[in-house]
């Protein structure tokens, strides 16, 4: 009997992995033919989209590191879906962590580089939480649309920042448009030179150790998957809910902030317009891909990064352009989430 | 500063109508129950087409009836793909926010080999309509005439769209399906048909709004939307879904939109932060109907345990 049950808990996984599977597999095929029909070279292009990204080891690397603000924002995401809040800041809290960064780094007499470096990463993950946590606060105690809240204040952050960069914290002696230097010392180390990779994969990697204790181990983490889960049988359950509005989109929030310092002080050392690319958006593909899994975020920020380097590779060497990536990922966004694939394979597996 | 002037009234009511074009068609959805957070992306696209097809065809009117057609496309699949796959309305909804993006740098690239803004030297560009006796009324000719024709085609939506909803069939369905889907569905609504139709209403009125965008400027420029859909989502709401509602919300926003343009050549406020100014108004109208909406609910529960006693 027990054995049986646990057969089919292995077995409904394996229908929730293949359901995945399928938006996955249905999203490349979508670039094979994109790619059939729009380059004139179709065989190259094909071939720099898939196998671009292991053509060398820098292309290897930096594809690494690319991965690395997709990891934190796409464990904010997961934590805010798992709590039951909807999260779509990412866009401005990764800026405004970083642009944090950037200030604090600028601001402070300069310090010993390792106290230097936390202190600027504190201070992304600060910004980033009181972001998430005003609009948790404004949906605990007035019942605004978390959804709406988080978005519009983001943009209107994205707009400051810009401004910001562009004003008063522009460095005047550089071409490109970018906001004043970190000191040097506060520098992430590279961990696989000529690449762009650095420590801050460590870090990303920790924090989503940590997520997923928070979340799986903790009375916390219990509470809030609770909440997210029903809030009204958590209420019936003696849990007080009204703070779960506010605490999960701070830990939301704070993740995603702290992964745009992480840019700063791993990549950038200093703040630019174009910093977040849609990187907020990207958390939430990640988180949904992950199935709002803490650990498998990991893999899954690996896996859309390589969508998005194989399609930066092919630009480089053929004729097609970047943004077939964002076609490829808005079909995984259709799908990922789509009942009737995860019902088929239940169905074909679970007795 | 003379923000309140005939000038001004007029610039707003040409600025406002993207917003309530996408806010009409988002009461649709939201009737029906439905949080459509495509109207963006559904602008963008009209945004992009409208310039591309007129182009093409040399007139406005095929270009703007082409961009309707492909923005019906675009819903029709982010209908078909959440309610006969059944996925997440609002991931499909970001999903069709993204695909409108890609889309339009993706064909750009294609048609004309460059990203960025698509604009055509000698394009035809919608033209402002003197209307005969109104435009001779001294203010009132000022601010009510002399606008293209989409505005007015907003205006005849908002009129049609209240009669639609409140004096027909299909609307009485529309609600019914909003109020409870379940109980609609026992009845012998189809309820998946009532809400496929709302969305591709959103569609219809978000490719108008999106030409008008494209249209007046004479060029497609990525983010040419700039957070507008989202702002007609919220729009539809404060306005509780209402016509009425809905006009009022569009004019404030419209001239927190104006101001937020005007204020950037006659003030010494920087434009780059005034560009914040929509969104952060945005959120503080929310929380000021939050607020309201929360002290009304309360008095009617007072009222309601009076009655009972």
């Amino acid at each position: 009997m027990r054995s049986e049950e646990r057969q089919n808990e292995l077995r409904n996984r394996l229908a929730v992995f293949m359901g995945i599977m399928t938006a996955v597999v249905a999203a490349l095929l979508v670039a094979v033919v994109l790619i059939l029909i729009l380059s004139k070279d179709p065989a190259r292009s094909l071939y720099y989209y898939f196998a671009g990204p292991f053509t060398s080891k820098f292309i290897f690397f930096n594809m690494i590191e690319s991965s690395i603000p997709v990891i934190f924002s796409g464990l904010g995401v997961a934590v805010a879906f798992r709590s039951g809040v909807t999260n779509l800041g990412g866009e401005g809290q990764i800026f405004a962590g970083a642009m944090v960064a950037v200030l604090l780094g600028v601001w402070l007499p300069e310090m010993p580089g390792f106290i230097g470096m936390l202190l600027l990463l504190t201070g992304g993950l600060a910004v980033g939480a009181l972001i998430g946590s005003l609009s948790g606060f404004l949906r605990m105690k007035w019942k605004v649309s978390d959804l709406l809240s988080t978005y519009l204040i983001s943009m209107g952050l994205v707009q400051v920042i810009n401004y910001l960069i562009l004003g008063p914290f522009r460095d005047p002696a550089r071409i490109r448009i970018q906001s004043l230097s970190i000191p040097g010392s506060y520098m992430l180390s590279r961990i696989a030179s000529p690449s762009y990779l650095h420590a801050g994969l460590f870090i990303a990697l920790a924090v989503a150790l940590f997520v997923h204790v928070l979340m799986k181990h903790t009375h916390t983490g219990y509470h809030l998957r609770v909440t997210g889960s029903n809030r009204q049988f958590a209420r019936y359950g003696g849990i007080n809910i009204r703070p779960f509005y506010v605490l999960p989109l701070a830990i939301s929030g704070g993740l995603i902030g702290l992964g745009g310092a992480v840019q700063v002080v791993g990549r950038y050392q200093a703040c630019f317009t174009d910093l977040t690319a849609g990187l907020g958006w990207a958390g939430i593909g990640v988180a949904l891909i992950a199935r709002r899994n803490p650990l498998g975020v990991v893999p899954a920020a690996l896996f859309y990064v390589y969508l998005q380097s194989g399609a930066r590779v092919a630009m480089m060497n053929s004729d097609v352009t970047y943004e077939i990536a964002a076609i490829v990922t808005s079909v995984i966004f259709y799908l990922i989430t789509a009942e009737v694939t995860f019902a088929f394979f239940r169905r074909r597996l679970v007795k | 500063m003379n923000g309140f002037s005939v000038p001004a009234i007029s610039s707003t009511i040409v600025i406002m109508t993207p917003l309530l074009l996408a806010a009409i068609g988002g009461a649709f959805s939201a009737i029906s129950g439905l949080l459509n957070i495509a109207l963006e992306g559904l602008m963008l696209n009209a945004a992009f087409f409208a310039i591309v097809l007129t182009n093409l065809t040399g007139s406005l009117f095929l270009g703007i009836i082409g961009a309707i057609a492909a923005t019906l496309l675009l819903t029709a699949l982010f209908g078909a793909v959440s309610f006969k796959l059944k996925a997440n309305i609002f991931i499909c909804g970001l999903a069709t926010n993204f695909l409108a993006i890609a889309l339009s740098i993706v064909l750009a690239h294609t048609l004309y080999g460059r990203t960025g803004s698509v604009q055509f030297p000698g394009m035809p560009r919608l033209m402002p309509l003197e209307i005969p006796v109104l435009g001779d009324i001294p203010v009132l000719g000022d601010i009510f005439s002399g606008h293209n024709a989409i505005v007015y085609v907003s205006w005849l939506l908002l009129i049609v769209a209240g009669i639609v909803i409140n004096r027909t069939p299909f609307g009485m369905r529309l609600r019914a399906v909003g109020i409870d889907e379940k109980a609609a569905r026992a009845i012998g609504i189809n309820t998946k048909r009532i809400q496929f139709t709302a969305l591709l209403v959103s569609g219809f009125t978000c490719a108008l709004g999106g030409a008008v965008l494209s249209l007046t400027l004479g060029a497609f420029v990525p983010n040419v939307t700039s957070g507008r859909g989202w702002i007609a989502l919220v729009i539809v709401y404060l306005g509780r879904m209402k016509p009425l509602g809905i006009l009022i919300g569009s004019v404030v926003f419209g001239f927190v939109d104006y101001m937020s343009n005007h204020l950037q050549t006659t003030s010494d406020i920087p434009s780059g932060l005034l560009l914040s100014l929509p969104f952060f108004a945005t959120v503080v109208a929310l929380v000021i109907y939050s607020i309201g909406a929360q002290a009304m609910s309360k008095k009617g529960i007072l009222r309601s345990v009076k009655r009972v006693s």
